[in-house]
């Protein structure tokens, strides 16, 4: 893990809940990331996914859920303001101290979601590439998963 | 740490679960037609064998999911789990 600070990065977060085959986008499988345009939409249940796209945009792509799933039992809501979302460089091994998820290179790879706990913390990991995992924890959580990811790396 | 297998998200640790009681009890079909004894057994009277004892489990800090598992109640092995519209094993 890389010494720089941890810096929150600005994201729109759309929940949607329908049925899998509904999807305007095909549905990633389970602990799964997939694209849709340039968003990434990540796996949180069998009928739960959360689209991840960029600032501000997070009515735009509620539209056009809502358009896509018209006449459809479904729920869409902006959760932005959900959890905070930051980027760790080089972090698993500290993730690892404080998350029961066997995060080894082998079983943990790119393109791999999942809710989980850090210490007490409800999380979401998401790992970007081999070295970026993008960690989306709620606010209230933000600067103990922080510090303790800090106190970690330190020691 | 117990290990978990949550149905849809694969093995997790037990922390991520909470423990929801019996699994299998259909809501009575006419409730009003219950004696008072048969409801309170129906609300409160559960099965503590000693063995494979099917339960409900909620994966509260994962995908939020309620499923169902059998677990050894005398060595808390889970010999299976499966999801709510699986048939029991």
């Amino acid at each position: 893990m890389t010494a720089e600070p941890l810096v929150p990065i600005d994201l729109a977060q759309i929940d949607v809940r329908v049925a899998p085959d509904l999807l305007p986008f095909a549905a990633p499988l389970e602990n799964g990331v997939t694209g849709w345009n340039d968003r990434d939409v990540l796996w949180l249940g069998p009928d739960e996914w959360l689209v991840v796209s960029e600032p501000q945009t997070a009515s735009t792509v509620a539209r056009e859920l809502h358009d896509a799933l018209a006449g459809h039992h479904h729920s869409v809501l902006d959760v932005s303001a959900n959890r905070i979302v930051f980027d760790l460089i080089d972090g698993l091994e500290v993730l690892s101290s404080g998350c029961g998820l066997d995060l080894h290179p082998t079983r943990w790879r790119p393109g791999m979601c999942a809710q989980t706990l850090f210490r007490k913390a409800q999380v979401i990991l998401h790992q970007r590439d081999e070295r970026t995992t993008r960690v989306f924890v709620r606010p209230s959580f933000e600067r103990d998963v922080i510090d303790r990811l800090a106190a970690t790396r330190v020691s | 740490m117990l290990l978990i297998r949550c149905p849809w998200c694969g093995p997790r640790d037990e922390i991520e679960f909470r423990y929801g009681g019996q699994a299998h009890i259909a809501y009575p079909a006419d409730p009003d037609a219950l004696s008072d004894a048969d409801w309170a057994d129906f609300l409160f009277m559960r099965d503590n064998p000693r063995g494979p004892f099917r339960e409900r489990w909620y994966h509260v800090h994962g995908c939020r999911r309620w499923f169902n598992a059998v677990r050894d109640t005398s060595t808390h092995r889970f010999v299976a789990t499966y999801r709510i519209d699986e048939e029991p094993v």
